[in-house]
């Protein structure tokens, strides 16, 4: 009897894997100090199914000091670096002494460059195994015949070059986050001695650029005038609209001319036409297409898709999610999976129409993964309840799948053409003649579905009213989180695994403001210094360069050790140009920061104890804004003050010449007024508030005289 | 050295405005042009017109309010 250790990525992980290895099925969780591990029996073996969390051990600086440059490194527990994660000790802990009396290593995480690299590491510093002689099972789906499977027919071998190219991108990430990061603080704190951490890293500073770009963009627009012309008339006592044949007129004069021509005319139908259009069914998901997908029907944010996804995927219910593949292999056993979803209520009538139709061959996208097949159902029923979150996606995931078994949906385009002498007006009607696929999809398709009215060539109508409107031109619209990852996707910045993080952590540093990506007075600061400092920074060159190392490595065309020493080379002399200009680079950023602080939290110094910084606070119970002072919170000052309660705040650099109290702005909507923190209690603001709200209805007054004209 | 009058950042080139609000500005007076062909308004009418309308950007907007309020900048020439 030989003992052998499985090396698993999550606790969920390990106990389904050892559900699945053991020959009764019921392996037995061995609970010691604040970890465990699970005991299984196969054929004459003795399996301990161990897990990580995640990755066990991170980077840390070999040569002390908080400063810059700093170049080597080397692997360390979790738990010596982050502060948090205190459930690491107890687990490595574990490992150590279960590897002692080991026989065979075999490492079953995600096979990926960061499963890989997990299953490495864990090997090397926990077991103190030699990764030379590990092996390594493989899979895409956490079911019990695959993993049996990936265990009866592992590799002798592991993938080295995944495990060196994860390595070497958390060396060269570690690298420029932590240089970078340690350039623009220390350039803040020798300037103005504030210790505010100002990240940035290889990823984060091309992105930050794509966001400001598209900001300035939006802020520098300016919208151009143009008509359309609206035409209604009646037909079998129904109203209808038609359509002008040019979208857009140019010109205020040729918009009335042609209203002139056309009000109170008749008009007659010349002809109709009619196409007809076969739409095949959209690929299989990948996790940036389900992502997109997601936010689309259900506004998922793309990090909270990725972690639904993989609670889907570790109760083994559908496939490995972070794969790039929109194709499903020909070993997949689509039969299979198609008689396990037949048991579910929801599906079982649409799998006996895949059934019954007999095509089984689905339809197939064109990017492809060398490691996991595209996003799908495996068949299995869930072992748990499902939340609403991911019943969502799971249907969604589901219908998606067995839409791609299904005919094309067919479309017939109706267009009556409809004119007065030279002009030409058009009625539209989109019938569904078959609809194939969309059956299946259901919810998710778009359909459009117009009937067109019952009309005939040569029938007549009396064009009445006819109206021209103005419009304006639209500024390009700011990200939202789906759209900024496909950005990342499309320019090849980061990977499907890292992309979703670096999208909410350019949030929650505070560079952008809403889901809008609105860049903060903070975003703008970091991204004008590094501009004009250090454009590299901001370049998708520098990422885009690492990336193709990475994948020079994945291919053996080079290796680590040479990739991380050009690198280093080259950050080098990134860091000795900076040190040269700190002090420029520090009075920028402080510059901004006491702009963003300004604008965002503080209203001056505390008018009742002199001592804290008026900010302004959101009450925890009923949402409400309010001022308060700093002080607040160390039970030393109770000073408060109403807020209105919608619009942007900034405060002005003056006081209220009434009451001596901080004034600020108020920006709501094309809104725009001062007053002071005082304002309900202000002597002189009682005439003003009365004068505003005159104004106020002076103003609503105004647009109806403007509508009788 | 000095500074923009509308955001404080440092002014471009012995403009009065920073970089962004010099770009605007530019743009601004450049597009009036397409909107007195579009719709013969006066450049008063045209500044009044960017103040209102939603699609205007937050820098373009700051501008005209700016020209709007009278502080000098006249009809490009
Ligand atoms: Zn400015």
């Amino acid at each position: 009897m030989s003992r052998v250790m499985v090396i698993t990525e999550k606790p969920t992980a390990a106990k389904r894997i050892a559900h699945a290895l053991d020959d009764n099925k019921t392996p037995m969780e061995v609970k010691k100090r604040g970890a465990s591990y699970y005991d299984c029996k196969r054929g004459t073996d003795e399996l301990i199914v161990v897990y990580a969390l995640g990755h066990l051990f991170e980077l840390k600086q070999t040569v002390k000091g908080w400063t810059y440059p700093r170049m080597e490194t080397s692997w360390v527990p979790k738990y010596e670096v982050e502060k948090k994660a205190t459930q690491t000790k107890p687990i490595i802990n574990l490992i150590k002494r279960l590897a002692k009396d080991v026989d065979t290593f075999v490492v079953a995480t995600d096979h990926d460059i960061e499963g890989s690299l997990i299953g490495y590491l864990t090997l090397k510093y926990a077991c103190k195994a030699d990764p030379m002689v590990a092996r390594r099972m493989l899979f895409s789906t956490l079911t019990d015949s695959e993993i049996q499977n990936a265990f009866d027919n592992m590799s002798g071998t592991l993938d080295f070059p995944m495990i060196e190219a994860g390595q070497v991108r958390h060396e060269i990430d570690w690298l420029y986050g932590i240089n970078l990061t340690r350039v623009l603080t220390l350039a803040v704190k020798n300037t103005a001695g504030w210790f505010k951490i100002v990240s940035t890293g290889r990823v984060q500073g091309p992105t930050l650029s794509y966001i400001a770009e598209r900001e300035q963009e939006v802020n520098l627009f300016v919208p151009y005038p143009f008509w359309i012309i609206q035409a209604k008339t009646v037909h079998n006592d129904m109203e209808i609209e038609l359509e002008y044949s040019k979208k857009r007129i140019d010109t205020k004069n040729d918009a009335e001319n042609i209203v002139k021509d056309l009000d109170g005319k008749t008009a007659h139908v010349d002809s109709i036409n009619s196409r007809t259009t076969a739409q095949q069914p959209h690929p299989p998901f990948n996790l940036s297409t389900l992502q997109s997908e997601a936010y689309r029907h259900f506004g998922f944010k793309p990090s909270r898709t990725l972690a639904v996804a993989q609670s889907l995927y570790l109760d083994a219910i559908i496939s490995y999610p972070r794969t790039s593949s929109e194709k499903l292999p020909q070993t997949l056993d689509l039969k299979e999976i198609l008689k396990g979803l037949g048991k579910m209520k929801n599906y079982s009538s649409m799998v006996k129409q895949v059934v019954q139709a007999g095509n089984l061959i689905p339809v197939q996208g064109k990017k492809s993964d060398p490691a996991h097949p595209a996003i799908h159902p495996t068949g299995s029923k869930p072992t748990k309840q499902l939340t609403p979150t991911e019943k969502k996606l799971y249907d969604l995931i589901v219908r998606r799948f067995l839409s791609l078994f299904g005919e094309s949906a067919v479309k017939e385009h109706l267009r009556a053409d409809i004119k007065h002498e030279d002009y030409l007006l058009y009625l539209r009607g989109l019938r569904i003649l078959k609809h194939g696929w969309m059956e299946f999809y259901g919810p998710y398709t778009k359909t459009n579905e117009k009937e067109l009215p019952d009309i005939s060539e040569g029938d007549s109508f009396l064009l009445s009213p006819v109206n021209d409107e103005e419009r304006y031109t639209q500024p390009p619209s700011r990200f939202n989180p789906s759209s900024l990852l496909k950005l990342l996707e499309r320019e090849n910045l980061g990977t499907k695994a890292t992309r979703a993080r670096i999208v909410d952590s350019i949030k929650s540093r505070g560079y952008t403001l809403n889901d809008k990506f609105e860049l903060s007075t903070l975003g703008y600061a970091l991204f004008e210094t590094l501009e004009k400092y250090m454009p590299d920074i901001l370049s998708p060159e520098l990422t885009r360069h690492l990336e193709k190392e990475m994948n020079d490595i994945l291919q053996e065309r080079t290796n680590r050790v040479d990739v991380l020493s050009r690198a280093k080379g080259d950050l080098l002399e990134l860091l000795e140009n900076f040190k040269l200009q700190e002090g420029k680079i520090g009075n920028e950023l402080v510059t901004g920061l006491q702009r963003y602080w300004k604008s965002k939290e503080e209203l001056g110094e505390c008018p009742k104890c002199r001592e804290g910084t008026l900010r302004v606070i959101r009450s925890s119970k009923t949402g409400k804004r309010f001022v308060g002072c700093s002080n607040y919170s160390k039970s030393k000052c109770d000073q408060t003050f109403p807020l209105p309660q919608k619009g942007d705040l900034s405060p002005l650099d003056m006081t209220c010449p009434h009451c001596g109290y901080q004034m600020f702005q108020v920006v709501s909507g094309r809104r725009k007024w001062e007053t002071c923190i005082n304002w309900t209690e202000c002597p002189g603001r009682k005439d003003e508030l009365k004068a505003l709200e005159e104004q106020r209805k002076k103003r609503t007054e105004k647009p109806q005289k403007e509508n009788k004209k | 050295m000095s500074f923009c009058t509308i955001c404080g950042r440092v002014a471009w080139n012995k403009s009065d405005f920073c970089r962004y609000h010099k770009e605007a500005l530019d743009g601004l007076q450049s597009s009036y042009e397409l909107w007195r062909k579009a719709s013969e308004l006066s450049w008063d009418e045209y500044i009044e017109k960017l103040c209102q309308i939603d699609e205007t950007g937050r820098w373009v907007l700051d501008v005209a309010e700016q020209i709007r309020s009278g502080d000098g900048l006249s009809t490009p020439t």
